[in-house]
């Protein structure tokens, strides 16, 4: 399944790339493939802005907000103004 | 790289998670529906609190179990990508099935219901964002920018309609 499109923040720079594979290692939806030696998104839309790729990329290859990705949290973040947050470990019983 | 996959079981066991807390303002609703259809003018009138407002917890219930149960459920065959337009979508023919068990109603609680209702379903649609793994921030606030207008549009025409039942207009 994948989510809307053309709304993924993932921002890929190859002249970075070392090509050391992490980034393909840890994306959990396969936005990666390894050719030629270097990374490449193979398609932006089945982003789920997780951030795994950027946190394991040493080489500031990889940019994407990440963030927490459920309607509540971020009606919350609109009504309190700031960070989009769930309210997890509070006894609101919903967490995401 | 551990390809995460959503089945249909994944999807089954997090249901809960949106319709608990959902279901936590049942007993409001249902307070303010009975109250609503038993407040006249002079007195508040049982009989039609019950007769009145019977139909409307059955459909309150619908709705959030047509957002919060059936869109996760049906997730990859319902049209559209979109959570609050799947949501909608079940509502809509959530309603269909349930109207077909109750008997008519005026023109006011119609509209009120095809309005309400569906919305419901959507936001408790909306909501299944956060126990998916697919769904990312940047597409739920793309989502919530037109849903939450569309939401608002929707419970303020429900509101007049209320009033207009509750008027005798319609």
């Amino acid at each position: 399944m994948i989510y809307l499109a053309d709304v993924a923040t993932l921002q890929f720079d190859s002249d970075r790339c070392t090509g050391c594979g992490m980034c393909a290692e840890v994306c959990p939806h396969g936005v990666f493939i390894m050719a030629n030696g270097k990374a490449s998104v193979t398609d932006k839309d089945m982003c789920m802005e997780c951030g795994a790729c950027e946190n394991n990329c040493a080489f500031g290859a990889i940019t994407v907000t990440s963030g927490v990705g459920c309607a509540s949290a971020i009606i919350n973040g609109m009504i309190t103004g700031g960070e989009p947050s769930c309210g997890c470990g509070s006894d609101s019983g919903a967490c995401c | 790289m551990r390809a995460i996959h959503f089945p249909l079981a994944d999807r089954l066991i997090l249901t809960p998670m949106e319709i608990i807390p959902m279901l936590r303002w049942y007993p409001v609703y249902a307070a303010i529906v009975l109250i609503f259809f038993g407040a006249h003018s002079t007195a508040i009138v049982f009989r039609d609190a019950f007769y009145g407002g019977a139909p409307f917890l059955l459909l309150g219930l619908v709705g959030v179990l047509a957002g919060a149960f059936i869109t996760p459920v049906f997730l990859p065959v319902i049209p559209f990508r979109a959570f609050s337009l799947k949501g909608w979508i079940a509502g809509l023919l959530a309603m269909f099935l349930a109207m077909k068990l109750i008997s008519a109603m005026p023109v006011s609680l119609m509209v009120f219901t095809w309005l309400f209702f569906p919305a419901v379903s959507s936001f408790a649609a909306l909501q299944f964002t956060g126990s998916t793994t697919f769904t990312g921030m940047s597409g739920v606030k793309k989502e919530l920018r037109y849903a939450v207008f569309a939401y608002v549009i929707a419970g303020m025409a429900s509101l007049v309609s209320l009033i207009l039942y509750k008027s005798g207009v319609l």
